[in-house]
C-alpha cells in the first residue's frame, strides 16, 4: 500500500486527531528538539496491530471499521497533548510529550485495558505494545523509534506472547515455567540443591545479587517481588536490604510471616498464606535497565527445579498477573 | 507512644468495615464515616494522622474534601489516601506524602503504604535530639539515653559511613553498620569522633541481639578500642597474608569458638583485613586471636607488617583515562559511580582461583559484604571485588561462576559493563561453544573488550579458532608462577578500553 493511500485512510479513521506517518515523524523531530532544548524527556508508544490482522485490515471495509475503533480508543485513552497516528500498516504510534519511562508504562497499561475491551474474535493475540524514551533510549527521534521497534520485535518474540501466557492464571504459568526445560540465552532452566552442581545457597545468592543491584543505584525506580514460604527479618535478602540506604525501588516481600516483619527496612511485607508458596518461591525484578525473574519449585530431597529469565515481556507479564490475581496495585515502579 | 488515628471515609460500608477492622488489628485507631460532610467535621475535630477517602464519596467528594482540608492550617499537613475505581488527576496531590490506590484493594498493601507515610512523617517531624559527635561523643549520648530510659533509633553518620543503634527502655538492643551488627558494629561506631547523630523516638521491635548491660558494654567497648590502639604495632598488619599451617580437622575440641571461626574463614580468605571483616567477633578480639594463632604456628604471616609499600597498580593518568572512557560510554550519568567487569567461567573453582590471584594486585579489595561469607568464595556470584579509581569510581569484578544456563543473569545484570573476562580449564574446554555464544551474546548487548584466561593443558589454537580470536588477542594462563597473570589480564583489558572506541550499544 502506498503512502498516499495510507494517509487518506488515516485521515478517515479519526478525523482531526489521528495523523499519518509523515506528520508523526515531523512532530517527533520537533518534540525531540524541544526536549533537548529544555532538558526534558518524551516517550513514544508503538502499538503493533499485526495481532488484529496487520496490513490485511486495510483491505476490507470491516477492517477499516475496526481500525476506526482502535484509533478512537487510542485517542480517548491518551491525553489531549499526546499525538497519535498510524506509523505504518503494522503499527500505530503515540508521542507522549513530557513523559518518562514510567509515564509511558502507565500509558501502555491504560491502552492495553481499553484496546483489550475491543474484542475481535478472529484475533486472540491482540495488540503488542512497546515504548522508548528520549533521551535514555536515543539521542534523536530516529534513535528513539529504532529503540521502540527493537523492543516491539523482542516483545513479539517473548515467551509471554509466543506461548500465550497472558491468557493463563498466575500459578498455571509458574507451573508451566518450572516443568519445562528452557535453554535459550534469555530464558533457561537449571537444577539446584542437594547433589546438584549448584547448591541451594546459589538461589539465595541470586536474590542477594538483585538486592545489591538495587542498593548500587538507589535512585533508580523499579519493582521487586520476593515470594517465599515464610518471610522474616532474618532472611538474607531482608538483611541486605536493611543494610542499604534508602532505595527508590519498591520491594515487596510475599509469604507467611509475623508482626515483626513490618519493621523491615526498604521493603513492604504482603502476608500471604497460600499453600502453593510452600513449594514454590519466586523473585521478579524490573527497572528501567533490568528485567529478571527467578522461579524455583522444591522437589523431594531438597532439590529445586528452577527457571530464570531476562525476557522483559515475560517479567512484566508475571508481575502484572501477580498484581491482578492478588488485588495488588498495578504498578511497575 | 500515641496510637495513630486513621479517618476512613468510604461509601461502601463493607469495604470500610474490612479496612477498619484490619487496621485496628494492627494497632491503628480508626474512625469510619460514609459521607464527605461528616468526614470534614471529624477531620477538624479529631485531627487524624491519615485520612483515607473514596474519591466518589457522597455529599463532598474525596478530591474536594482534600482541597478544603489543605486550606485549613490545622489539617493542611495531614496525608491523604485516595481510593478510586480509576485513575484520576487529583489537583494538589503531594507525591511522597499522599497516596493513591485503585480498587481492588489489598489490605496489607494499604496498611504498608499508610505505615510508610506515617514513618516518613514521623522521621521528618519527631527528631528528638540531634547534634555533632565532636560536641557529644557517642558513648555520652548512649549513656544519656540509657539514664532517661528512651526508646528509638539513634542514627550516626561519619563521612560516608552510617550506622544505627536501636534502644529500648534505655538498653541497647542492637547496632548496625552496613552488613555488620551487634557489638562489632557498636564498637566500630564508638571510634567515630567526627560526624552527626540524631535520635528518632519510635517503637523498637527488632530482636535484642546485644545482651550486655549498657554500662558494661560501653566500658568494654572503650577498653577494646584503647587496647587496639595500644597494640596496633604488635598485631599483624591488615594487609598481611596469612597461611594456614595445620589441618583444621586436627584442632582440639573445646577451644574458643573464635578460633574455629577464624580457621574456617582462613580457608577461603587469606588477608588479615578480610578475616576481620568477615568474622562475627569484634575487631580487637579478631586481631588478638590472629596474633595468638600466629604465635602458636597455626597461621604463618606471609608478608610481615612493615613490608615495603606496595607499588600502585595504575597510575593516576591511567585511572583518569579509564574513568573518562567509562563516563563517555553511558548516557545515564546518575549511575556513573561504577563500571562492571564481568567474570564468566566454566566452574566456580576457576573464579575463586582467579580472585585469589587478583588479591595480589595492589588496590584490589575483595567484597566482604556478602550475606554468605563462607560460600561467597567457594561459589562467587555477583560482586566479588573491586578497584577504586580516581574520583571515587569503582571498577567492580562481577562474577557468574558457570556459563551453563546462566544467560538470563548476564543479560540482566550487565548495566555499566566495561570489560569481560572469560575463564575455562581442560574440563571446561568442552563448553567452548557455550563460552563463544556467551561472548557473542554479551557483545550484542554491549561492545566491550574481553580477556581470555585458561588453566591446564588447553589446545590454544583450537580455542582461539572456536572463539574467533584476532591475531593480537591471546590467552592468559591462570596459575603461571613466573608472571603475575591477573595484573596482565587487567592491563590488557584497560589498555583495550582506552585504546579502542568501544561505543555504547
Amino acid at each position: 500500500m502506498d503512502t498516499e493511500a495510507r494517509s487518506a485512510i488515516t485521515r478517515k479513521l479519526a478525523p482531526s486527531r489521528f495523523y499519518d506517518s509523515y506528520f508523526l515523524t515531523e512532530y517527533g523531530r520537533i518534540e525531540a528538539s524541544r526536549a533537548n532544548r529544555y532538558n526534558t524527556s518524551f516517550s513514544i508508544v508503538l502499538i503493533d496491530i499485526d495481532g488484529y490482522g496487520g496490513s490485511s485490515l486495510f483491505e476490507h471495509a470491516q477492517g477499516i471499521e475496526f481500525l476506526k475503533k482502535l484509533a478512537t480508543a487510542v485517542i480517548d485513552t491518551t491525553r489531549t497533548c499526546d499525538v497519535a497516528g498510524l506509523s505504518d500498516t503494522h503499527r500505530m504510534m503515540v508521542i507522549l510529550p513530557e513523559t518518562d519511562h514510567f509515564g509511558a508504562l502507565a500509558t501502555i497499561k491504560k491502552l492495553s485495558r481499553s484496546l483489550g475491551a475491543l474484542k475481535k474474535p478472529d484475533a486472540p493475540v491482540g495488540a503488542v505494545f512497546a515504548h522508548a524514551t528520549f533521551p535514555r533510549d536515543g539521542k534523536d527521534f530516529g534513535e528513539v523509534v529504532g529503540a521502540a521497534l527493537k523492543r516491539s520485535f523482542e516483545r513479539k518474540e517473548s515467551l509471554w506472547e509466543k506461548e500465550g501466557l497472558k491468557h493463563r492464571l498466575f500459578w498455571e504459568i509458574i507451573g508451566n515455567l518450572t516443568s519445562k526445560g528452557y535453554t535459550g540465552p534469555d530464558a533457561a532452566s537449571f537444577d539446584a540443591g542437594a547433589g546438584q552442581e549448584l547448591s541451594e545457597f546459589f538461589l539465595d545468592q541470586i536474590n542477594e545479587l538483585m538486592v545489591r543491584e538495587i542498593a548500587r543505584s538507589p535512585e533508580k525506580r523499579g519493582i521487586m517481588y520476593y515470594g517465599a514460604k515464610s518471610i522474616s527479618a532474618s532472611l538474607p535478602v531482608v538483611k541486605t536490604l536493611g543494610s542499604a540506604g534508602a532505595v527508590s525501588t519498591k520491594v515487596f516481600l510475599v509469604g507467611e510471616g509475623e508482626g515483626s516483619v513490618w519493621e523491615v527496612k526498604n521493603a513492604l511485607p504482603l502476608l500471604l498464606d497460600d499453600p502453593r508458596l510452600r513449594e514454590t518461591f519466586f523473585t521478579f525484578f524490573l527497572n528501567e535497565d533490568t528485567a529478571y525473574a527467578l522461579v524455583c519449585k522444591e522437589n523431594w530431597g531438597a532439590t529445586f527445579s528452577c527457571f530464570h529469565t531476562s525476557d522483559n515481556g515475560l517479567v512484566e507479564g508475571l508481575i502484572s498477573k501477580f498484581q491482578q490475581e492478588y488485588s495488588l496495585q498495578e504498578q511497575l515502579g | 507512644m500515641d496510637r495513630h488515628k486513621v479517618l476512613i471515609g468510604l461509601k461502601d460500608e463493607s469495604e470500610a468495615t474490612a479496612l477498619s477492622g484490619f487496621l485496628n488489628g494492627l494497632g491503628l485507631e480508626t474512625i469510619t464515616v460514609s459521607d464527605g460532610a461528616r468526614a470534614l467535621e471529624l477531620a477538624i475535630q479529631e485531627l487524624p494522622s491519615v485520612i483515607a477517602v473514596d474519591t466518589a464519596l457522597p455529599v463532598i467528594n474525596g478530591e474536594r474534601l482534600f482541597q478544603i482540608l489543605r486550606k485549613n492550617p490545622h489539617t493542611s499537613r495531614v496525608p491523604f489516601l485516595f481510593i478510586s475505581e480509576s485513575v484520576i488527576d487529583v489537583k494538589g496531590f503531594r507525591a511522597g506524602v499522599d497516596i493513591f490506590l485503585m480498587r481492588p484493594l489489598n489490605l496489607e498493601e494499604t496498611y504498608g503504604r499508610i505505615r510508610q507515610t506515617l514513618s516518613a512523617r514521623g522521621s521528618m517531624a519527631s527528631k528528638e535530639i540531634e547534634g555533632r559527635l565532636s560536641q557529644m561523643s557517642l558513648a555520652d549520648m548512649l549513656q544519656f539515653l540509657h539514664l532517661n530510659r528512651k526508646e528509638g533509633e539513634l542514627k550516626v553518620s561519619s563521612g560516608d559511613r552510617t550506622g544505627s543503634v536501636f534502644i529500648k527502655e534505655g538498653s541497647i538492643h542492637n547496632a548496625v553498620v552496613e552488613s555488620t551488627e551487634r557489638e562489632k558494629a557498636l564498637f566500630r561506631m564508638l571510634q567515630w569522633t567526627d560526624g552527626r547523630f540524631e535520635f528518632i523516638p519510635k517503637a523498637v521491635t527488632t530482636p535484642k541481639k546485644i545482651r550486655a548491660a549498657t554500662g558494661n558494654l560501653l566500658m568494654e567497648g572503650m577498653r577494646q578500642i584503647d587496647e587496639l590502639r595500644n597494640k596496633e604495632e604488635q598485631f599483624p598488619s591488615p594487609d598481611s597474608i596469612l597461611k594456614l599451617k595445620i589441618d583444621p580437622a586436627t584442632l582440639p575440641k573445646g577451644l574458643q569458638p573464635i578460633i574455629y571461626e577464624l580457621v574456617g574463614l582462613a580457608r577461603a580468605n587469606s588477608r588479615v583485613k578480610d578475616l576481620v571483616e568477615r568474622s562475627h567477633s569484634t575487631d580487637y578480639e579478631v586481631y588478638k586471636a590472629i596474633s595468638s594463632l600466629v604465635a602458636k604456628g597455626v597461621f604463618e604471616e606471609a608478608r610481615p607488617a612493615g613490608a615495603p609499600a606496595e607499588q600502585e597498580f595504575l597510575t593516576t593518568d591511567q585511572m583518569i583515562s579509564i574513568r573518562e572512557k567509562i563516563m563517555g560510554r553511558f548516557a545515564d550519568i546518575t549511575g556513573l559511580n561504577y563500571g562492571k567487569i564481568l567474570v564468566l567461567a566454566t566452574s566456580a573453582g576457576l573464579v575463586a582461583e582467579f580472585i585469589r590471584e587478583c588479591r595480589k594486585i595492589p588496590g584490589f579489595s575483595m567484597n566482604t559484604k556478602s550475606a554468605f561469607p563462607e560460600i561467597s568464595l567457594v561459589n562467587p556470584l555477583g560482586e566479588v571485588g573491586s578497584f577504586r579509581l580516581y574520583g571515587g569510581m569503582d571498577l567492580i569484578l562481577y562474577s557468574i561462576p558457570t556459563v551453563k544456563s546462566m544467560g538470563p543473569l548476564w543479560r540482566s545484570f550487565t548495566s555499566n559493563l566495561v570489560g569481560l573476562v572469560l575463564i575455562w580449564d581442560e574440563e571446561g574446554a568442552g563448553f567452548i561453544k557455550e563460552i563463544a555464544a556467551a561472548r557473542r551474546d554479551i557483545s550484542l548487548l554491549r561492545r566491550v573488550p574481553a580477556a581470555y584466561v585458561v588453566k591446564g593443558r588447553i589446545d590454544e589454537t583450537a580455542c582461539a579458532s572456536a572463539l574467533g580470536l584476532k591475531a593480537d588477542e591471546h590467552l592468559f594462563r591462570l596459575g603461571a608462577r613466573e608472571r603475575d597473570e591477573a595484573s596482565e589480564v587487567f592491563y590488557s583489558l584497560f589498555g583495550n578500553l582506552i585504546k579502542d572506541d568501544y561505543a555504547a550499544v
